[in-house]
């Protein structure tokens, strides 16, 4: 299998002033096409910022991430945000919703976005929305929403432009153990049916133990990769 | 929590469309009325007639004229600085001149400024009342007899009402006709004095209540009864003078105020460009004022939508994540001032219309309602709006996307 991601050296440092903070030090990582892995560690140990650094929502200070083998530092921002478009989804701990639109609004925001014809548009998220298990509540806005609802809504969002990776930052985090069961059960189905690739940032040991490789981050350093199984 | 923010949102955009609609309106409003008012006043000049020449005694209005037109009276010769400029006035002697000028058609004297009052059916009317000649009519094409007859030479005690004395009273009720006799009592230095007159023709409505000789609420009675009566002592107040050839009224009246020192000449072209300098002034305040406006709901949108910006940073930073181009959340933001521009434009316009045309309507001022103003009301709004939202949208468009998703 060829790495769909691939981090060498990647440092992140934010300046704070006259001292800067190197929040990620070095990071050599591959993410596998199908893999359903999970990244742990502390708060603050840089999790979040690795995530955004392999969605190329965010630039390096050195060091090179590759997507599918195209090193992003050379994409201008235009096409950096095409790449978000189209082979990136991700899926917050608090949802992020836009709280004006229906659910099925926000389905559709992405394929705006990329410029997907309005019936294709309304077709596509309403089947990924049936398939999420809200095909009643397509016309709910989020705050109409449960928080197991909302993320959902969410995920559908982030598959709407059939991405090949998906990025979750905590997303059963803000959720009850069931409903994040629920959630996690959803994500595996989509891994082992559609074939999609997960990376899971969790503090849930559970959750953790539900993914095929863990990825232990301790202060800006990789300390620890495991297969789950 | 989600609600609240949400209604007040549009509560903000409805301030929004409020600032630019009255700003709008505003602008149409006072331009379509001033538009209005030019219309109006043009349309009465033209009742003067290429070929017609008033003067009038004075060299005040022509040096002013001069002045306005030539930029400034300090290059005219020196010579002139003597000019008697309010001795003069118009009598026989002027007249007799005139008379002898090449290129002229018609002479015709008048008089006017007296004002009187009389009683009819026991409602007392007061009225302005004109002396005038029987050519009157001849070079005073616009003013004409609706009932009855025009002056003549051999005329004394007789009148020519306006429409409006006629029928005072939204024409319900006809309270002067041919053939009525009235007494016109005023007040001539310090005595009152009484003249009896009889109707002899009514003038049609001209829509005006003043006019050189010929307001609907006016009397028009033959010079010498005038004289007479309000003891004038031969002066008139004006002559009218028709030229032969409309092509030579410019060298015409030049050579009127070379032989008639110490008086001004009119033609309508230069009473026109007067009220147009005039009117001019008039609409460029009122524009500026309508300006400012725009102005200050420009602000409260640029105010608004760096407020929006703010409250919806996170949701910039989503749409960063799904894959939104820079361009893309400024189009967004754009979109929303366009959004606004066109339609606070276009019911400011509306509302504009509406306001001038009521307005006009109760000072007597049919406002112009063009197709073209209001386009261009649109176009201005949509032009404020989007430049006051281009600094916000601006901002929103560079958010660090991992930053706004950070923010709370
Ligand atoms: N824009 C920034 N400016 C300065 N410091 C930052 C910035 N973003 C993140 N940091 C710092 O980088 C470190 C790592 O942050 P990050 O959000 O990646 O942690 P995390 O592992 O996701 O933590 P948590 O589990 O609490 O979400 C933190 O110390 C944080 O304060
Ligand atoms: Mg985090």
């Amino acid at each position: 299998m060829s790495s769909i991601i691939e981090t060498v050296d990647l440092v992140k440092e934010y300046s704070q002033g006259e001292k800067s903070l190197r929040v990620l030090k070095g990071i050599n990582m591959k993410v596998e096409e199908g893999d359903f892995m999970a990244i742990m560690g502390p708060s603050g140990s840089g999790k979040s910022t690795l995530l955004n650094m392999i969605g190329a929502l965010d630039k390096p200070t050195s060091g090179t991430v590759l997507i599918r083998g195209v090193d992003i530092s050379t994409l201008s921002d235009n096409q950096l945000a095409d790449l978000r478009s189209k082979e990136i989804g991700f899926i917050f701990q608090f949802f992020n919703l836009i709280s004006r639109m229906k659910a099925l609004g926000n389905v559709e925001l992405p394929m705006v976005i990329a410029g997907v014809p309005r019936r294709e548009r309304r077709e596509r998220a309403s089947k990924l929305l049936e398939m999420v298990g809200l095909g009643e509540r397509m016309h709910h806005r989020p705050m109409e929403l449960s928080g197991g609802e909302q993320q959902r809504v969410a995920i559908a969002r982030a598959l709407v432009n059939d991405p090949a990776v998906l990025l979750c930052d905590e997303v059963t985090g803000n959720l009850d153990s069931k409903t994040g069961q629920d959630i996690m059960q959803l994500m595996r189905n989509l891994n082992n049916e559609q074939g999609k690739t997960f990376v899971l940032i969790t503090h849930d040991p559970v959750v953790a133990q539900s993914t095929d490789r863990l990825v232990t981050l301790h202060d800006g350093e990789i300390i620890g990769e495991k297969r789950v199984w | 929590m989600a609600f609240e923010s949400l209604s007040e949102r549009k509560f903000r955009f409805a301030l929004n469309l409020l600032g630019i609609m009255i700003g709008c309106a505003a602008v149409t409003g006072l331009i379509s009325l001033t538009q209005g008012m030019n219309n109006e006043i043009t349309s009465q000049m033209g009742i003067l007639g290429t070929s017609t020449i008033t003067v009038i005694p004075g060299t005040r209005l022509s040096s002013m004229l001069a002045s306005s037109q030539e930029g400034g009276f300090m290059g005219s010769s020196g010579g002139s600085s003597f000019n008697p400029a309010t001795t003069s006035e118009l009598d026989w002697r002027d007249i007799d001149i005139l008379e002898k000028m090449h290129g002229i058609d018609l002479v015709v004297p008048g008089v006017s400024g007296g004002q009187g009052t009389y009683i009819r059916k026991g409602v007392t009317f007061s009225v302005s009342v004109d002396g005038i000649t029987d050519r009157y009519f001849e070079i005073n094409e616009a003013d004409e007899i609706l009932e009855g007859r025009e002056l003549l030479r051999s005329d004394k005690a007789v009148v020519i009402i306006g429409y409006s004395l006629a029928y005072p009273f939204d024409g319900e009720e006809q309270y002067l006709d041919v053939g009525d006799r009235i007494k016109l009592t005023t007040k001539v230095n310090k005595k009152e004095k009484t003249l009896s007159l009889r109707v002899v023709g009514i003038l049609e409505e001209s829509g005006s209540s003043i006019g050189p000789g010929g307001g609907d609420e006016s009397f028009m009675i033959p010079l010498r009864t005038y004289e007479q009566f309000f003891e004038t002592g031969g002066e008139y107040t004006s002559i009218q003078v028709k030229a032969v050839d409309p092509d030579f009224i410019d060298q015409l009246s030049d050579e009127i105020e070379d032989a008639l020192e110490g008086v001004s000449v009119i033609t309508s072209e230069l009473a026109m460009s007067m009220v147009d300098s005039i009117l001019g002034t008039v609409e460029a305040v009122l524009s500026g004022i309508a300006g400012i406006s725009l102005l200050v709901a420009g602000v409260g949108i640029i105010n608004t939508m760096t407020v929006s910006v703010m409250e919806r940073t996170r949701e910039i930073g989503v749409l960063k994540a799904i894959g939104a181009r820079s361009s893309d959340v400024l189009f967004m933001f754009l979109s929303e001032a366009v959004m606004t521009g066109i339609a606070g434009g276009a019911m400011g316009a509306v509302f504009g219309f509406m306001l001038s045309t009521f307005v006009g309507n109760y000072v007597g001022v049919t406002a112009e309602v063009s197709l073209s103003l209001g386009t261009i009301t649109l176009l201005f709004a949509v032009i404020t709006c989007v430049i006051s939202g281009l600094y916000p949208a601006w901002r929103a468009s560079n958010l660090n996307p991992v930053e706004a998703l950070r923010s709370e």
